[in-house]
């Protein structure tokens, strides 16, 4: 999911010259995440929040990926024997005998 | 009650009973341990292992197993510990500590060369306890491999302690899930490659506890969180007295439900501060602030300090407000106490008792600890709200258009002495309100 939009929504100066920093991120499809850090004095807020935004829309697609990954790691986790002998016989008659080999080393 | 010694590089019979004749690996150690016995692991171990590695310790929860890395591999018995010691996996294999109970001082576990979707497992079987003491675990994985503690369930005693160790990764992607029971008092985030957008998460199933204190987790700089919000088991964080990257944003994702992630920072900072805390709740989130402030309000002897409350639009209701910390003072004496405590938002609307309350903990039975809670919240929902009195404080209001000083009071009858504990709640969504955390009790 792409972020579609970044904000500062706030910024509140403290005593010390650091700045209490709050964005809102807004995803492709209405989602929001916001983010609060005290930044520096030297720090360029609207270039950090650019680079958040890159950073979340990165991280968003490799957490897709890998929750596609826990999902297919499951699914072979409830497979029951029987399941893979049902799945054997069925390709057993209709694939070559190598990629049948591979089945069985994977169960 | 035995010893065992362990060095890689022994050439013996693998027995164990001496460094000439140790085991080779720390598996084959434990293999031949029990309860309550100490293996002594030699300062030049270096033990590589291109498969899985599960390391079950057959420690009890009264007689851990000890594993100590020595200053030596000569002298029997060793008199000194050692921090030199290695245990390696290479390929896309884990390093797994699962069931048992086990003290574990000075090694350096480095984890996955290769692709894992969790490189370093601990307490990761039923009934555990596993406590590193001057430890380095370094995930080197360039995948998205991670640090998982806590694993097996509700019912496993799962509990992992770090002492002084650290942690390092190889993927910007990489994280410490935390479930069950994880304290890590003293040590840091190390570069093993690359520091992890997000430091912690919480594992998807098990709830989690989590203390870190004493921390240096200062390579998190700007563009880094240190948690993960976003997840919907229940898992509390504190963070206490930690170094801080300068800019680290300290959540990422927003919390779902009050039965969420909950985190509670204190006195952690990049910088040469004392006060610093930011907590995080479904309801919102309380950072210190110190520009709008009291005069003669709560300080740290030099810089005044208030608490800025922040609710979200979704966020507290009546009776699930934005509840603050508690400050605690002590009551020397008996009687009708009145607690009041100041507090500023920016409006000209006054707040009611409906909006924001002072809850008050005190010792009201005679001859017992037994508390009682008291409240400014209106009674019920029926209740008509009442304005909070007028503060008639003086405050710096640096940026608010309509500055309005009011104050919560509460008066009780003092049985025994001692700890007064109030705080404040904010009931009102999407709004901010600042409080003077000096409690003053007439």
């Amino acid at each position: 999911m792409p972020i579609v939009s970044s904000k500062i929504k706030s910024i509140s100066v403290q005593i010390d010259g650091r700045t209490y920093v709050t964005e809102i991120h807004v995803y492709d499809n209405g989602d929001e995440v916001e983010f609060t850090y005290l930044g520096e004095e030297k720090d360029d807020f609207n270039q950090v929040l650019k680079e958040r935004a890159v950073a979340l829309s990165k991280e968003t697609k490799i957490d897709y990926e890998r929750q596609k990954v826990d999902n297919l790691i499951s699914s072979f986790d409830e497979l029951k024997s029987s399941d893979f002998q049902l799945v054997k016989t069925a390709v057993d008659s209709k694939t070559p005998k190598g990629i049948v080999s591979d089945i069985d080393s994977i169960k | 009650m035995a010893v065992k010694y362990c060095r890689s590089g022994a050439a013996g019979a693998g027995t164990g009973a001496d460094w000439t004749n140790a085991y080779t690996t720390l598996v084959l150690a434990i293999a031949g341990s029990s309860a309550g016995d100490t293996i002594y692991v030699a300062d030049d171990h270096a033990e590589t292992q291109a498969s899985a590695m599960t390391i079950t310790s057959p420690g009890t929860a009264g007689a851990l197993l000890r594993i100590i890395c020595v200053n030596t591999h000569t002298v029997e018995p060793p008199t000194a510990v050692g921090t030199t010691a290695t245990v390696t996996t290479t390929g896309s294999f884990n390093m797994s500590f699962t069931s048992g109970y086990a003290y574990v001082y000075g090694i350096t576990f480095n984890v996955t060369t290769g692709a894992s979707s969790f490189a370093t497992v601990i307490a990761s079987g039923t009934a555990n306890n596993w406590i590193f003491d001057t430890c380095t675990f370094k995930n080197l994985s360039t995948s998205s491999a991670s640090m998982k503690i806590g694993v097996a369930g509700f019912t496993a005693y799962e509990r992992c302690e770090f002492i002084n160790c650290s942690v390092g990764f190889n993927s910007t992607s990489s994280r410490i899930a935390v479930s069950g029971i994880f304290l890590w008092r003293g040590g840091s985030i190390i570069n093993s490659g690359q520091i992890p957008t997000t430091l912690f998460i919480v594992d998807q199933t098990i709830p989690g506890i989590a203390e870190i204190s004493d921390v240096d987790m200062s390579l998190l700089g700007s563009g880094k969180n240190l948690i993960t919000a976003s997840v919907a088991t229940p898992t509390l964080y504190y963070l206490r007295n930690c170094k801080l990257g300068a800019s680290v944003s300290v959540i990422t994702g927003t919390i779902g439900g009050q039965g969420g992630v909950s985190v509670f920072l204190d006195n952690c900072d990049s910088g040469n501060t004392n006060y610093r805390m930011e907590h995080y709740k479904y309801q919102g989130k309380i950072l210190q602030e110190t520009t709008i402030v009291r005069t003669s309000g709560a300080s740290d002897g030099t810089t005044p300090i208030s608490h800025k409350f922040t609710s979200l639009t979704t966020g507290p209701t009546l009776f699930s407000p934005l509840d603050g910390p508690w400050f605690a003072i002590w009551n020397d004496s008996t009687g009708s106490k009145t607690v009041t405590v100041q507090f500023m938002h920016d409006s000209v609307t006054n707040l009611t008792n409906a909006d924001i309350y002072l809850e008050v903990e005190y010792l009201g039975t005679a001859s017992l600890p037994l508390g009682v809670l008291t409240s400014s919240r209106v009674a019920d929902i029926f209740a008509a709200a009442v304005d909070c009195t007028a503060g008639g404080a003086t405050w710096t209001t640096t940026g608010l258009t309509n500055p309005n000083s009011q104050k919560l009071t509460l008066t009780f009858t003092a049985q025994i002495k001692g700890l007064i504990r109030a705080r404040v709640c904010l009931i009102k969504t999407n709004y901010t309100v600042y409080v003077d955390p000096l409690l003053v009790v007439t």
